[in-house]
């Protein structure tokens, strides 16, 4: 076998590895989840503080897809994190369909 | 012995990568970055996930609102017992919860009371809290913030207290008596817990009126039944079952739309332009070459065997490689740039570490999406060659 076989096969046997350890060390590791169950269980609300520009996303659970129009039924989502957080589905009303008629001329 | 690994075919494939050195790099480096994204977000996206299901069991049976006119509206507390009499119904909790902005910071704070302060939660509240003292807590009836809280009060040096407006333009002055600890920062960040008398207070609400209620069940299995039951009793009501709050949570990313469809977009089109550039017919370099090994006695089998080993070799260490940066850039620099992706525009950032969550299924279609397709682009132009005849391709 050549130099660069065993140096190619030694890398990514190593990279393999590196893997592995990486899993098993953040694994073990611990996450405190006890105290984050204590802490859900006193406060009782759903969802997480990592985005709490607006209500429908901060408690997004708590929340329908009408959330969005209580201020205006014209406003439109302005928020960055609505691109990545999907509206909570659970009142399961789709999106209204309303649509503005085309006027006739 | 035939599928034993040929170590010549081995050494003559990596030789060959080497050979075309400044290509395979660039492929290698594409490929390395492509994987290294879509699987960095999606590591974000699972963990944040299991963050969430780490709580699930906590969270109530199930929550009633009220709606009016398609908003949620106070609760009036004389709907209590009316829900008690449900058979199956063990308690009914009334929450007094909202949001309160912060002018200064621009800020939204989660206000949450609870009923008060009791000496059988001693433990639990020294448990959660850094640097705490149960008793002047209770005397103060002060409050508990989160750790993103007390930070942006002290920035507006609100060292030890905090004046709340009241809606009638009156303040009210409440002490800050303990901050809870950093490790439950992703629940805790925009939290303030006080009293529901406070909460009342700030908010100016009636003192016969809640935001919703909280409804614990005896029997788990009676959650739906209760549900419709409550349901019909008042027409109004919005019911959220812990059930729904588990689809929900497991519905928290839109995978169709918005980001993730934006990155699944342009990692398609990255990805096939690699494979592009592949299948669309190899270089007359390599037709020649494939021809002179057919003429120096090669069969279609080891040349097909030669190709499979040079693009296995070249996609599996693209994989690994991402895959190894990916979690290293996740989980242990806490994924610099691309969580804010996942945090928006909010003033109140929380300084979190995301939860080590393995996802073998999205490892496993990253890697079938990758590597072997990459490895078909390679072998299906080649067997097109080789299956010619030697003097044809080296002509």
């Amino acid at each position: 076998m050549s130099f660069k076989t065993k140096f190619v096969l030694l890398f990514i046997l190593a990279t393999v590895l590196l893997i592995s350890i990486e899993t098993i060390y953040l694994s073990v590791q611990d996450k405190n989840s006890i105290d984050k169950r204590l802490f859900v269980r006193l406060v009782t609300l759903p969802d997480l503080a990592i985005s709490n520009e607006t209500h429908y996303v901060r408690h997004r659970s708590l929340s329908d897809t009408f959330s969005i129009f209580s201020n205006s039924p014209t406003l439109s989502e302005n928020f960055p994190s609505t691109f990545v957080y999907n509206y909570s589905e659970i009142q399961k009303n789709l999106p209204s369909r309303i649509e503005v008629a085309k006027q006739d001329k | 012995m035939q599928n034993k690994i040929n170590r010549f075919l081995l050494d003559f494939s990596v030789l060959s990568i080497f050979r075309r050195g400044s290509k395979n790099i660039f492929i290698f480096f594409v490929f390395t970055l492509l994987i290294f994204l879509l699987s960095s977000i999606l590591f974000i996206s699972n963990s944040i996930k299991s963050e969430l299901d780490t709580t699930l069991n906590e969270l109530p049976d199930i929550t009633v609102q009220r709606l009016q006119a398609g908003r949620a509206i106070n609760m009036p507390l004389s709907r209590v017992d009316r829900l008690l009499a449900i058979e199956g119904v063990k308690a009914v909790i009334p929450r007094v919860w909202g949001y309160y902005y912060f002018a200064n910071a621009g800020v939204n704070f989660s206000v949450v009371g609870i009923d008060s302060f009791e000496d059988q939660y001693r433990d639990l509240y020294s448990k959660l809290c850094d640097k705490f003292d149960f008793d002047r807590l209770k005397k103060d009836s002060g409050m508990l913030v989160g750790v993103g809280v007390k930070k942006i009060l002290q920035n507006s040096f609100y060292g030890d207290y905090f004046n709340f407006v009241k809606p009638d333009g009156g303040l009210t002055k409440i002490k800050i008596d303990g901050v809870f600890k950093g490790d439950t920062k992703l629940e805790s960040n925009d939290i303030i817990l006080l009293t529901s008398q406070k909460a009342r207070e700030i908010f100016g609400m009636n003192k016969n009126e809640a935001v919703d209620f909280v409804v614990k069940v005896a029997n788990p299995t009676e959650i739906p039944n209760i549900a419709r039951k409550i349901t019909t009793l008042y027409p109004d009501s919005r019911v959220v079952t812990k059930e729904d709050l588990s689809i929900s949570y497991q519905n928290l990313f839109d995978y169709k739309s918005g980001l993730f469809l934006a990155l699944f977009v342009i990692s398609a089109f990255t990805f096939f332009m690699i494979i592009y550039d592949k299948a669309s017919g190899i270089s007359s370099d390599e037709k020649r070459e494939i021809g002179i090994l057919k003429a120096v006695g090669w069969k279609i089998d080891d040349i097909l065997k030669e190709k499979f080993y040079e693009a296995f070799i070249l996609s599996f260490a693209s994989f690994v490689t991402a895959l190894c940066l990916s979690l290293f850039y996740v989980y242990f620099l806490n994924a610099p740039l691309l969580k804010n992706i996942f945090i928006g525009y909010s003033t109140l950032k929380p300084a979190f570490d995301l939860p080590f969550a393995f996802d073998f299924q999205t490892n496993a279609i990253i890697f079938f999406l990758t590597v072997p397709i990459y490895i078909a682009a390679t072998i299906i132009p080649s067997w097109r060659v080789a299956s010619m005849d030697a003097d044809e391709v080296m002509r």
